[in-house]
């Protein structure tokens, strides 16, 4: 949960002052964004994943392993089909998470390669009668709020699930 | 020759430092039927579970054919087990618990299909192939653990 507890401005700042020797000199790459997006987005992934392995039975990896199943096929055949659901919900939360990062962003992002909220912020620094942004702006709220009601749905169905 | 099972001093000591098995002696030949008595907490499950492999003794060995088994994980060391909340996977239906074994062994869809029909007439669970364990009464889910647990055998062998 590490990374809920930092700032995200120090994240991304972060980032960018340690990642600018090679080996990883990723300063002026894109391939920023996505680790500072799945750094904010990891503690909502292992929440939502944590507690379904957690739940999982010894006695079920016990009985596959009985049954021949060597530790890598238990992970596919049984703990991974048991946690599918939790793992959609936290790649839902990921999405949506990521959809919305703006800090972070603002410091890694390039500016050929803004993300969403990067660009939202952009055109609304804009003047004009045809303002972008705040299309976009809809346009983003309206998808996390689709992303939301799903893991409200599937917390619902599945209340063990978190 | 005859396959034997051998425990030679076997020790076993849980986590919160309590001796669970002491200098465990035993011998048992291909086809004996042995049983484990004793009050709960005297370790029976756990001399299944050290016997299978789910742990590791302390001291002493365990031999299964003249080979020392104690680092053999469990899936390579062919033992059936049926376990007391008996284990069945949920997210499958009865003939895919079943088969799971024979599966892992790399079986032909036939020959697993053949295997899990016998199993099923054995137990009395014809016709409850595609039931979800979730949807099966106490009974009928201990049956089909029962029909899981051997080692995974070829069909009619």
């Amino acid at each position: 949960m590490l990374p809920l507890s930092t700032s995200a401005v120090t994240l991304g700042f972060g980032m960018i002052i340690t990642l600018d020797q090679p080996p990883l000199n990723l300063r002026t790459s894109f391939v920023l964004i996505p680790i500072a997006h799945a750094l904010a987005g990891f503690p909502f992934v292992v929440r939502s994943i944590l507690p379904a392995l957690r739940s999982i039975p010894r006695s079920l990896t016990d009985a596959a392993a009985m049954l021949g199943a060597s530790p890598l096929k238990i992970a596919f055949t049984i703990d991974f089909p048991l946690i599918a659901k939790s793992l959609v919900a936290g790649a839902i939360f990921a999405f949506t998470v990521s959809l919305g990062e703006f800090w972070a962003t603002l410091f890694t992002a390039r500016p050929e390669t803004p993300t969403f909220p990067v660009a939202i912020y952009r055109f609304l620094g804009q003047l004009g009668a045809m303002n972008h942004g705040q299309a976009m702006s809809v346009i983003l709220m309206l998808v996390t709020a689709l992303g939301f009601v799903g893991i409200e749905n599937f917390r619902k169905q599945n209340p063990e699930g978190f | 020759m005859e396959k034997e099972l051998v425990l030679d001093q076997v020790n076993k000591t849980f986590e919160d430092g309590s001796l669970v098995l002491k200098d465990i002696d035993l011998r048992l030949a291909q086809g004996t039927k042995l049983s484990v008595l004793g009050p709960s907490g005297s370790g029976k499950t756990t001399l299944l579970r050290l016997i299978a492999g789910l742990e590791i003794p302390d001291s002493g060995s365990i031999f299964f054919d003249g080979q020392r088994i104690n680092d053999l994980p469990p899936h390579k060391r062919r033992f059936g087990m049926m376990f007391q909340e008996f284990a069945l996977f949920p997210h499958m239906n009865v003939f895919d618990n079943i088969g799971y074994g024979l599966r892992m062994k790399g079986l032909s869809r036939d020959r697993i299909e053949a295997r899990v029909k016998e199993m099923l007439a054995l137990t009395g669970l014809s016709n409850f192939e595609k039931r979800q364990v979730d949807a099966l009464s106490g009974g009928e889910r201990q049956r089909v653990a029962l029909a899981r647990a051997p080692w995974p055998r070829n069909p009619g062998s």
